[in-house]
């Protein structure tokens, strides 16, 4: 489908002097195989993908394979570190909220999470650098470092944020809902302390939708790398996405976006598989 | 009346989207300067304050005459392709929870294929298809964000289609889309309205993270996504071209979702 992009690739690699002569592009387009009509192409890349090969990018001249291999790990880095920073902070927020309710507690998380829901992330990105990065000098504001933590720190943090927003309020919903239920009451009539009633009978039973969420919200994290990653200059599938779809270097656009939605796949399917674990009540086939 | 005064929620995101559809409706009496073409290079990167209350950009125009205008993309694309998206995303949950049958399972199975790629992906995929213009944001937005809107419809389907009011226009033998018009659509409008408001604040960051990207909105068209990723390069020089494009946003975006929320509880009591 995206062979439909206007734009012709032998344009875009030859140098312009070169462009000019028929020639030359069609030594070019036929490097690329793209002189060939759109079902024999069609076939041939769905094959090649079968081999796990996704071809050839226009704009580097090197294969997709390596493009992607290259900027998988700093893309991982980032999403991992920012999910294990969201994730217990988002559900204690909810909880402490929850088990609170109306009090400031309950009511300053509440704030927060709304705006944390509302602030578009780019800005978000942008005005932790601006502070932290510009103003005071605390952390480098763009680049990858080679791994270091001190360069992952604000990507992350401007990725997580928003999920922290997002589970909050979700782990609040989900605890006031368990908590009018009849064994909550029973629990507690039969004189079992409040923490126990907390922990084993409330957040056991609102765990489900919690990790629904959480889960659901991981393949977000992975989109939203695009444009955290854009703002701070980070060398991963993001930054590969963007730079590809501007430069119609449709290869790589086609060969990142699969393997995104290989990811968006792989997570569910772990969703899918920790609620047996954690839920008795679900069960799968018969 | 009495409901905005019980639901603080919703009368301060009333009170904040009104004001935003306002300030776009009547940009051109507002705004001191115009955003395109009052450019003037001697002006150029000037400080908020004075005759330019939120400085100026690269080109010495008026930052906050782009921000007033840049107020009608964000508006018109959010509410547009919201628009769409309830049109499609309704269509298809009536028919799916009314019919039933192996035309609900290709509906849902669709719906919950393209509910697992996230909106952003989805759009970036469109536009890279169609290239950048106006209209392919309308079209990449109009076709990713219906999916909770579809959704939402079925599930509020089922539970009317076996009520007894559905039952006895049956038994007079009205038709199926006369039901389905008369008595069902207006008994899920209120979870539809809801879902359909934070669309609008979804559809509006989703133009604003694709403009920023470069592309969503082109240039010169004062985009507040367009803005900001300008204002990226100025962080040290200028940063005041990166504080303002966000703030609107994040205040439009907000008065949004607040009156989500407000007629979220509105229409659903238990979840306050």
């Amino acid at each position: 489908m995206l062979n439909l992009l206007p734009g012709d690739a032998a344009l875009l690699a030859g140098d312009p002097r070169s462009a000019r002569n028929p020639e030359v592009l069609e030594r070019m387009r036929a490097k690329w195989g793209i002189d060939k009509p759109l079902h024999i192409r069609y076939v041939t890349y769905m094959s090649n993908l079968l081999r796990g090969d996704l071809g050839m990018s226009y704009r580097t001249g090197r294969t997709v394979n390596s493009l992607i291999a290259q900027s998988f790990f700093p893309t991982l880095q980032i999403v991992l570190f920012a999910f294990l920073l969201a994730a217990p902070t988002g559900v204690f927020l909810g909880f402490i909220a929850a088990v609170r309710r109306g009090s400031s507690l309950d009511i300053g998380s509440m704030v927060f999470s709304i705006f944390g829901i509302s602030a578009p992330r780019f800005w978000v990105g942008l005005m932790l650098m601006y502070l932290l990065a510009v103003n005071f000098r605390l952390l480098p504001a763009t680049g990858y470092g080679g791994g270091s933590i001190r360069y992952m720190i604000l990507p992350a943090v401007t990725l997580a944020l928003p999920l922290v927003a997002l589970l909050a309020r979700t782990t609040r919903a989900s605890l006031l809902d368990v908590m009018d239920e009849d064994y909550v009451r029973t629990a507690r009539s039969k004189g079992l302390a409040e923490r126990v009633v907390q922990t084993r009978h409330i957040l056991r039973n609102a765990v489900v939708s919690i990790i629904t969420i959480a889960g659901l919200q991981l393949a977000m994290l992975m989109a939203n790398t695009v444009i955290v990653e854009k703002v701070f200059s980070w060398p991963g599938m993001g930054s590969l996405v963007v730079d590809s779809v501007l430069r119609q270097d449709i290869p790589a656009v086609q060969g990142t976006i699969f393997v995104f939605a290989l990811g968006f796949i792989l997570i569910n399917f772990i969703v899918d598989i920790l609620y047996v674990f954690i839920d008795p009540r679900i069960k799968y086939g018969s | 009346m009495k409901v905005f005064i019980k639901n603080k929620q919703l009368l301060i995101g009333s009170i904040i989207t009104g004001a935003v559809i306002l300030i776009a409706i009547f940009a051109p009496f507002i705004a001191p300067h115009h955003p395109v073409d009052d450019a003037n290079l001697l002006y150029a990167l000037e400080p908020p304050g004075g005759e330019f209350l939120l400085g100026t950009d690269r080109q010495g125009r008026c930052q906050l005459s782009r921000i007033i205008y840049g107020a009608r993309i964000s508006l018109l694309i959010g509410f547009v392709t919201q628009g769409l998206n309830t049109i499609i995303g309704t269509s298809l949950g009536l028919i799916a929870g009314f019919v039933g049958g192996k035309v609900d399972d290709l509906i849902m199975n669709f719906t919950n294929i393209m509910l697992s790629i996230p909106p952003l992906i989805l759009a970036l995929t469109i536009l890279a298809i169609l290239g950048p213009s106006l209209l392919s944001i309308f079209i990449a937005l109009g076709l990713t964000l219906w999916t909770y809107t579809c959704r939402v419809a079925r599930a509020q389907t089922l539970s009317f289609k076996e009520k007894e009011f559905v039952e006895a226009s049956r038994s007079l033998g009205l038709s199926r889309i006369k039901i389905v018009i008369r008595h069902i659509l207006p008994n899920i409008f209120g979870p539809l309205l809801v879902i359909a408001t934070f669309g609008v604040a979804t559809a509006i960051l989703l133009e604003a993270s694709l403009s920023f990207l470069g592309i969503g909105t082109q240039p010169p068209a004062p985009s507040w996504g367009t803005m900001l990723s300008r204002g990226r390069d100025y962080i040290y020089s200028a940063p005041w071209l990166m504080i303002y494009p966000g703030l609107a946003l994040l205040i439009t975006v907000l008065g949004v979702n607040l009156m989500g929320d407000g007629l979220r509880d509105y229409w659903d009591p238990r979840t306050r």
